[in-house]
């Protein structure tokens, strides 16, 4: 094979890489697909365009995997295509390749259904020519690898010999012949018989001698005595080797005119005699080398087969520790191709989606009963990116069990950015739903298990001080005052835990209804203001102008400005301040409706800027252990949720000593 | 109050001891009051004694507020029902509204805040009647 340092036409490159790309997609899509419609006529104007200009393109395939065109190593780029290009064509033992102008597209299909054919029919068809002759494919040829051209080679160099061998012994008996040593007339017989043997057999074959068989032969006739007769034997001899009479006429005739011609020169004749024998000593001297040079050429090709033997098994290796691999993963793989047919499965997944072995191949919608599967799969669209997480709940065929399996899928690209199916990871969940499910039934079991007698304490002991069943006296009534006091926190703390748990657990929902934003506001403050006088802390209200409706859970805004409020009161030293303010945003790029924003600002301690941003954490106390105040460390993260919840968002500023000031806004609408 | 407006009130829950006190205290601002532990007493209430409103719990065993409330809808539609609840992100709450309720009180709220909201369902009730 002729190796070139040039680099081929940028032309000639594309069609390569097309041609991979479009076997590639014959061996995935059915046969009149669009896609293979489409790729095939591609490729078809591809190979037109460049047979236009030339009359054929040649690719050929080294052992060791480079592509030439036209003689012409292809470049590095595109290495593993051009792996999966050799791979197809070592199937089939091609070493090289040549379209032909005239080349139809039906033959380049045609010869791609050939080159993705299994081994097994393959092997059924036998020689690859002669099948795609049967199959029309005649502007298409092929040479196949060279194991097999050197077994052919061995073949015809042994014919080859063989004749060399006759011809060299038939020159020296012409020699002896024309030096007159032969004699005997059955020796001279023989030697005849053997002149026209080989002489036959070569016109036969050939349909035309050889200059040095047509010199033996006439030397021969030159000197034999009986030469009329010799030439009527000649012709005998043609017939019966199968010869038509014309054609034994017209070499024979040949030989006669070249004899009397000799005839005519004697002396000449002599003359030529020998320097034909050295010739054709120098003729035969370079067929030994010839030999020697084919022999030390199979010698090569012999030892890069052992090479691309070591190779084959090195990549079956891989291949088996790969397939290992997989069989043994803890979660169910599935691959399928675009169409949804099943092209791998695992173990686990056999059992994950109650399907057998046998259904590679098929597609997977007739496969498992419900099709969650392949509405993944339906949602694959050539340029996706990334993967997707899926769950789905499966029925066993007989309705008996469910499971609930995670799917993460991710489509697969070849290194042309086509879809060439989809990855799918399945994990078993069942379990850890069911935790999910008991942990969530057992939060809403216990919120009411703990609700309902605290609420009933507390009523007992509303109605107690308020004097209903009889007056008390100052000392009952500081009694009960604090134990009211104490159940009103135990009940703030344990709703502020279930809370937390609905939130969790996905439960907490808003009840969303319109409400005046400065009567909640003011709500909240009143029923604030007595306990924060109590410790010597003002609050001042700054309400919008106007009233203004909002679309909220007004529970829960509530729920946010008495966690804001108490919270300053609770960090605020006595003879502090606190500021509830209400004001109204433009519209921004988040809020495009415009915005309410409320503050809530203290004299406080203040809080230390490495905390500030940790505030909105759960069971974040920024500080406040150390300063001896309760509470669980849940508030600020409920509110952060419920304001989230509202669309709307909350942050804190502070400094310290100075005070902090929490706000948050609100959407005038909910988008 | 002279005894002819007297209101009648049918309070329903489970939890006897809160129904207690929900009775004492109704009682005490003048109200004529009847109990039911379950949905089947409450049923057999609202048929003998057609209270004027209802104070129904939504956690029950045996038939739920829910059910209750269904059930109440076929024998009287226009009856009051205030749902009384000890948490406000139970999930049955929300579904109680498809069925014309009248308003919402948590059990740990003041009493005079439930007081509130029932007399003003009274009033706009009796309202709409006379209309």
């Amino acid at each position: 094979m002729v190796m070139s340092d040039k680099t081929p036409d940028e032309g000639y490159v594309k069609f390569v890489f097309n041609l991979t790309s479009t076997i590639r997609k014959l061996s995935l899509y059915p046969p009149k697909h669009p896609t293979v419609i489409y790729s095939i006529k591609n490729l078809y104007s591809m190979l037109r365009e460049i047979l236009d200009k030339k009359d054929s393109i040649n690719i050929g395939f080294s052992s060791d995997n480079h592509i030439l065109i036209e003689g012409q190593l292809l470049a590095e780029k595109g290495t593993k295509l051009m792996e999966g290009l050799t791979a197809y064509f070592k199937k089939l033992d091609i070493e090289s390749l040549t379209f032909k102008s005239g080349v139809t597209d039906n033959e380049l299909e045609a010869f791609i259904r050939f080159v993705l054919m299994e081994p097994d029919e393959l092997k059924k068809i036998g020689e690859l020519s002669k099948a795609f002759l049967d199959k029309g494919i005649q502007n298409i040829k092929i040479a196949q690898f060279s194991y097999i051209k050197i077994e052919k080679g061995k073949q015809a160099l042994e014919v080859q010999g063989e004749a060399i061998q006759l011809l060299k012994r038939l020159e020296s008996k012409i020699k002896d012949f024309s030096l007159g040593k032969i004699h005997e007339p059955e020796e001279l017989q023989n030697l005849e018989k053997d002149i026209l043997n080989m002489v036959t057999a070569e016109f036969k074959q050939k349909k035309k001698l050889s200059t040095k068989a047509k010199n033996i032969l006439k030397r021969f006739l030159l000197k034999s005595e009986q030469r009329q007769e010799a030439f009527s034997r000649l012709n005998d001899a043609l017939l019966t080797a199968g010869c038509s009479q014309p054609e034994a006429d017209k070499l024979v005739n040949k030989i006669k005119a070249g004899v009397s011609k000799s005839l005519a020169s004697q002396e000449g004749t002599v003359k030529t005699g020998r320097s034909e024998v050295d010739k054709l000593e120098t003729e035969n001297q370079d067929l030994k080398t010839k030999i020697s040079k084919l022999q030390k050429e199979i010698d090569l090709k012999i030892a890069s087969l052992d090479k691309l033997g070591k190779e084959n098994r090195s990549i079956t290796q891989e291949k088996e520790r790969i397939d290992n691999i997989v069989h043994h993963m803890a979660e169910g793989l599935v691959v399928v191709d675009p169409q949804g047919k099943i092209i791998m499965l695992n173990p686990v997944a056999e059992k994950l989606l109650d399907i057998g072995k046998d259904s590679v191949g098929a597609p997977l919608n007739k496969t498992i009963k419900d099709e969650h599967l392949l509405t993944v799969v339906k949602n694959i669209s050539p340029n996706k990116d990334g993967t997707f997480q899926k769950d789905i709940e499966l029925l066993s065929k007989d309705d008996s069990t469910k499971r609930v399996l995670r799917t993460s899928s991710a489509v697969v690209e070849d290194p042309d950015g086509k879809t060439v199916g989809m990855v799918t990871v399945l994990n078993d969940i069942t379990r850890q739903k069911e935790i999910e499910k008991m942990k969530s039934d057992f939060v809403s079991n216990v919120s009411h298990e703990l609700r309902t007698p605290m609420a009933t304490i507390q009523q007992n002991i509303t109605l107690l001080i308020e004097g209903l069943p009889g007056v008390l006296n100052e000392s009952q009534l500081k009694f009960l005052n604090i134990a009211q006091d104490n159940i009103k926190r135990l009940k703030r703390l344990i709703n502020d835990l279930l809370d937390s748990a609905a939130i969790e657990s996905g439960k907490f929902k808003l009840r969303i209804l319109e409400a005046n934003i400065n009567e909640r506001i003011d709500n909240v403050v009143t029923f604030l203001r007595q306990w924060a006088a109590s410790r010597k802390i003002s609050i001042r209200t700054d309400l919008l102008p106007q009233d203004t409706v909002l679309k909220v859970d007004k529970d829960r805004i509530e729920q946010v400005l008495t966690n804001l409020i108490s919270n300053a009161v609770k960090f605020t030293p006595e003879g502090g301040e606190i500021l509830v303010s209400v004001a109204q945003r433009e519209p921004t790029d988040e809020f495009p409706q415009g915005a309410i924003e409320i503050s809530v600002k203290d004299t406080g301690s203040g809080i230390a800027p490495e905390h500030i941003d940790k505030v909105f954490e759960r069971f974040e106390r920024a500080g406040a252990i150390a300063s001896g105040i309760g509470g669980t460390g849940l508030g600020l993260s409920i509110c952060k949720q419920i304001v989230t919840m509202h669309k709307g968002k909350i942050w804190a500023e502070s400094k310290l000593n100075e005070g902090s000031k929490f706000s948050f806004l609100l959407p005038q609408k909910i988008p | 109050m002279d005894s002819d407006s007297v209101n009648k009130i049918l309070a329903v829950d489970d939890e006897k001891d809160f129904l207690f006190i929900l009775e004492y205290w109704l009682k005490s601002k003048g109200y004529k009051v009847k109990t039911a532990l379950d949905g089947f007493q409450a049923l057999e209430l609202v048929k003998t004694y057609n209270p004027d409103i209802i104070l129904l719990d939504v956690n029950m065993p045996g038939i739920d507020g829910l059910e209750t409330l269904k059930r109440i809808r076929q024998i009287n539609k226009d009856v009051p029902v205030i749902i009384i609840t000890a948490y406000i992100a139970e999930e049955r709450v929300a579904e109680t509204s498809n069925y014309n309720i009248s308003g919402l009180f948590y059990k740990d709220k003041d009493f005079e805040e439930g007081l509130k909201l029932l007399e003003s369902v009274l009033r706009t009730h009796k309202k709409l009647r006379k209309d």
